[in-house]
């Protein structure tokens, strides 16, 4: 009986102890939990300076040896909700959370690791989880810097044309931004000095300088006028001849475009392309009636023409008068090339009187036969499309303002 | 949804310009649905404008928009002495093509590079002269005997092999070799550009002497280009803004006589002059002649309060054209007399108006920023040079006489007081630089912008204002 009653009373004992430690133990789990969670809060509260930093890492060689198991702690907290681990708890990590709320009640057990717990308590540990907490935080902060790069890398894609243009900022610029993430991804300097680069050019050589926009160019309207012709002369390097007219310029921008866009658009290209040459087909069936005249002139080549006419086509020394007049000046070409001097003739004027209309005639005709002297870069086999020919010479771009 | 956006592009090829933006996006089926709409829109407006070549069969036919602006070179061999020239000759070529190449519209070849000789009478050899790029060619001839002089030349378009108008000639006495070699000037000028003469003739100026703060200031007259001074009045008194008759004879300009500002007519044969109005303790400047001569415009200060007025030269009163709390200054006619500009302070800062000649309700036309002063209207009608104060510098600028297509020409420390030269082509202005020591200088600038030079006046000038071209 009496080893009955103390085994029964060691029974109701322990099985008290036990339930009193289970109960302990659910409740301390709860306040465990809450506990960290503070501790965390107060961490991010604290300022750490980085010499403080580097203090308590000196300081703290115990600290490293508890750091391992702090870690464990912050993960849970920090990141993932502080629920889930609850339950495993419950079930075998008992011991480890129990430590740190139990030392009162438990001094037995917990002694070796009371000596763990005040250092955690001391906040030495709990702020090398904030400091990498924060040290994420910055990350974050980086990363929006770096969320803000890949923007500005779709857009360069286009560049390499287009930066001539893009002088004027805004809109201009965002066209010409996805062209240049081919090129190079992560340099969104380059693209905005490369425009400036371009920007002066058409300026100098199409505004007149004055002394008061000789060094600023403070008119706003000039620029986008002067960077449209620019693209142009970029054209003959596609070289493709879809282009005819000035509809056709626009095509084959958009050719070049689409090709940089993406696989998807190759599709589109090649339609254009077919489209074209089916034009192109078109335009060649009727030419080609007359035996003569041989395959019309392509674009390149009336390109050519008027690049080499242009060239010599000087308006410097006409009056305001003159610059507002449009002539047509008709010529008959030779075999060679050369245009016939004496069968230059004005056909039609527009915008000013006899006298201005003498002087834009005169400066047309100096232009034509001036750059002969090898004759114009004209196909021989063509000559019966080039035989006769007519100049319109349209100074209104060239007009002073 | 991509079907109805098609639409717009087929409607509209205007936005062609735009296309990049549409063709940037890489969102899948909607871009490329909207890009094979633009490329069928294209293909549409291609085939349209391919009509119409297709049609004519004629000949080919290219345009031009654009080509350089440069001077235009030419050649001006020395004049050939026909007779008792002596360095006659090479002084009146030289002043020729030192006339042609002031403009800024022309360029000398250097006669070095010249090849074969020339003669006046010879047919021309267009070889020679296209091999050294020469585009037009000058030849000429002088005669001198007995004090007279006669002045012969021939203008060529190289290129186009042909002579450009008929030859011409001048006579003169032998002191007036210079306005024979501007009026040859003149006739290339003419004939190659197409705007009107203006090398032969003359500027009235206020010339200065001495520092800022003690300076000395008498009116004098010269060639555009600075030679025959001639001194008009003494330095005793403070003389400002001489204005030109419509005929040159008659100068009309502000002296200090009295201690107060008050408008002076003078008759330049007789280097006599008289007060304009007796209006004792007014001030009055800022005087300019209507277009026929007849009578006069002005600046007329009473009890602080400065309006235009108007006075007629045969005997008249005066009337008042405008009326306003405001200060109403530097009015110029429009060469037809019916339109008056004038700078005015009325909206809070100096702005240019135009208004009826009999005066009526003003319309601002200068809307830029900055301060806007002194304007005159060109001897053509189609344009208003003025001076325009803008972020501590001083410009001189044309605009349209309805204020638009503004164009500044210059930049300075302080450019002043435009005049139009007789062609309306040239301004002159006064620039004046900076410090203690600094001095006006007559300049001009071609209103384009470009041959921006100083006058070679005899020390320091300024206020000028260019005369009517010279019978």
């Amino acid at each position: 009986m009496d080893v009955a009653n103390e085994q029964r009373t060691g029974m109701i004992v322990s099985a008290v102890g036990h339930g009193g430690f289970l109960l302990w133990a659910l409740v301390g789990g709860f306040f465990n939990a809450p506990d960290t969670r503070t501790t965390v809060m107060t961490s991010e509260v604290s300022l750490m300076s980085s010499e403080q930093f580097a203090a308590l890492q000196a300081a703290a060689p115990k600290a490293t040896t508890a750091a391992p198991d702090a870690p464990s702690m912050p993960k849970a907290g920090s990141e993932t909700p502080p629920e889930p681990p609850k339950p495993e708890p419950q079930a075998k990590p008992e011991p480890k959370p129990t430590p740190e709320p139990e030392p009162q009640p438990e001094p037995d057990p917990a002694p070796e690791v009371t000596e763990i717990t005040p250092p955690e308590a001391q906040v030495s540990d709990t702020p090398p989880p904030p400091i990498t907490s924060p040290a994420t935080e910055p990350a974050a902060m980086v990363s929006p810097t770096i969320s803000q790069k890949p923007k500005p890398k779709p857009a360069p894609r286009v560049a390499p044309e287009p930066t001539e243009a893009p002088p004027p900022d805004a809109v201009v610029a965002e066209d010409t931004k996805p062209q240049q993430a081919p090129d190079e991804a992560a340099k969104p300097d380059q693209p905005v000095e490369e425009p400036k680069a371009a920007t002066a050019p058409p300026e100098s050589g199409e505004v007149l300088k004055t002394e008061e926009n000789k060094d600023n160019e403070p008119a706003s309207s000039a620029p986008v006028a002067s960077s449209r012709p620019k693209q142009k002369p970029a054209k003959p390097a596609p070289a493709k001849e879809p282009a005819e007219e000035p509809a056709a310029p626009t095509e084959t921008e958009v050719a070049q475009t689409t090709e940089q866009t993406g696989a998807d658009q190759a599709g589109i290209d090649s339609a254009l392309a077919d489209a074209m040459a089916g034009e192109q087909a078109e335009e060649a069936s009727p030419g080609t009636g007359v035996a003569d005249n041989g395959p019309p002139m392509t674009s390149g080549e009336k390109d050519a023409l008027v690049l080499a006419v242009k060239a010599c086509w000087n308006v410097g020394a006409l009056s305001t008068d003159a610059l507002r007049t449009v002539v047509t000046v008709g010529v008959t070409m030779g075999q060679d090339g050369r245009p016939d001097a004496g069968s230059i003739r004005l056909i039609e004027a527009s915008g000013g009187d006899d006298t201005s209309t003498r002087q834009a005639f005169e400066a047309g005709r100096r232009a034509i036969i001036r750059c002969t002297k090898d004759g114009y870069p004209l196909p021989a086999e063509k000559y019966g499309q080039w035989r006769e020919l007519e100049v319109v010479f349209d100074p209104s771009q060239m007009r002073m303002k | 949804m991509p079907r109805p956006d098609c639409f717009p592009y087929f409607l509209a090829p205007a936005p062609l310009a735009a296309l990049p933006r549409y063709l940037v996006p890489t969102k899948g089926i909607s871009a490329m649905l909207r890009t094979l709409c633009l490329a069928a829109a294209l293909m549409g407006s291609a085939a349209l404008s391919a009509m119409p070549a297709l049609a004519q069969g004629g000949p080919l036919r290219i345009t031009i928009t654009d080509g350089v602006i440069e001077p235009l070179p030419f050649a001006a061999p020395v004049f050939t002495d026909e007779g008792g020239a002596g360095e006659l000759a090479a002084a009146i070529t030289q002043l020729v093509a030192a006339d042609l190449e002031g403009t800024g519209l022309f360029r000398q070849i250097d006669p070095s590079a010249y090849i074969g000789g020339t003669s006046f009478d010879a047919p021309v050899a267009y070889e020679n002269w296209k091999a050294i790029n020469a585009q037009a060619l000058i030849t000429g001839a002088v005669t001198a005997s007995g004090g007279r002089v006669q002045v012969k030349f021939r203008l060529y378009d190289v290129f186009s092999g042909q002579p450009l108008g008929e030859g011409l000639q001048f006579a003169g006495t032998e002191a007036d070799w210079r306005r024979m070699a501007h009026k040859v000037a003149d006739q290339i000028y003419g004939r190659i550009t197409g705007e009107g003469p203006y090398f032969d003739s003359r500027v009235v100026y206020v010339s200065e002497s001495g520092p800022k703060n003690a300076r000395q200031k008498r009116l004098a007259i010269s060639d555009y280009d600075g030679a025959n001074v001639q001194y008009l009045t003494d330095s005793s008194t403070i003389v400002l803004a001489p204005r030109f008759s419509p005929d040159g004879n008659r100068i009309l300009y502000t002296s200090f006589e009295t201690g107060f500002p008050r408008i002076k007519l003078m008759d330049i044969g007789a280097m006599a002059s008289k007060s304009l109005a007796d209006l004792q303790g007014n001030m009055t400047f800022a005087p300019r002649f209507s277009p026929d001569g007849s009578s006069v415009i002005f600046s007329l200060e009473q009890g602080g309060n400065t309006d235009l007025y108007g006075m007629s030269l045969r005997g008249g009163g005066i009337n008042q054209l405008t009326n306003s709390p405001a200060i109403e200054t530097a009015p110029s006619y429009s060469p037809d007399g019916s339109q008056i500009v004038f700078e005015s302070d009325r909206s809070g800062t100096q702005q240019i108006y135009v208004m009826p000649a009999g005066g009526g309700e003003p319309t601002r036309i200068s809307f830029g920023e900055g301060r806007y002063s002194t304007p005159v209207w060109s001897p053509r009608g189609d344009m208003i040079a003025f001076t325009k104060q803008n972020k501590g510098r001083f410009h001189i600028g044309v605009m349209r006489t309805d204020g638009s297509e503004e164009r500044l020409l210059t930049s300075s420390f302080l450019d002043e007081g435009p005049t139009w030269a007789p062609n309306g082509r040239v301004i002159m202005f006064t620039r004046e630089s900076a410090g203690s020591a600094g001095g006006a200088q007559l300049y001009s600038v071609d209103i384009s912008g470009r041959a921006l030079r100083a006058v070679p006046m005899k020390g320091a000038a300024s206020d000028p204002s260019w005369s009517p071209l010279l019978p």
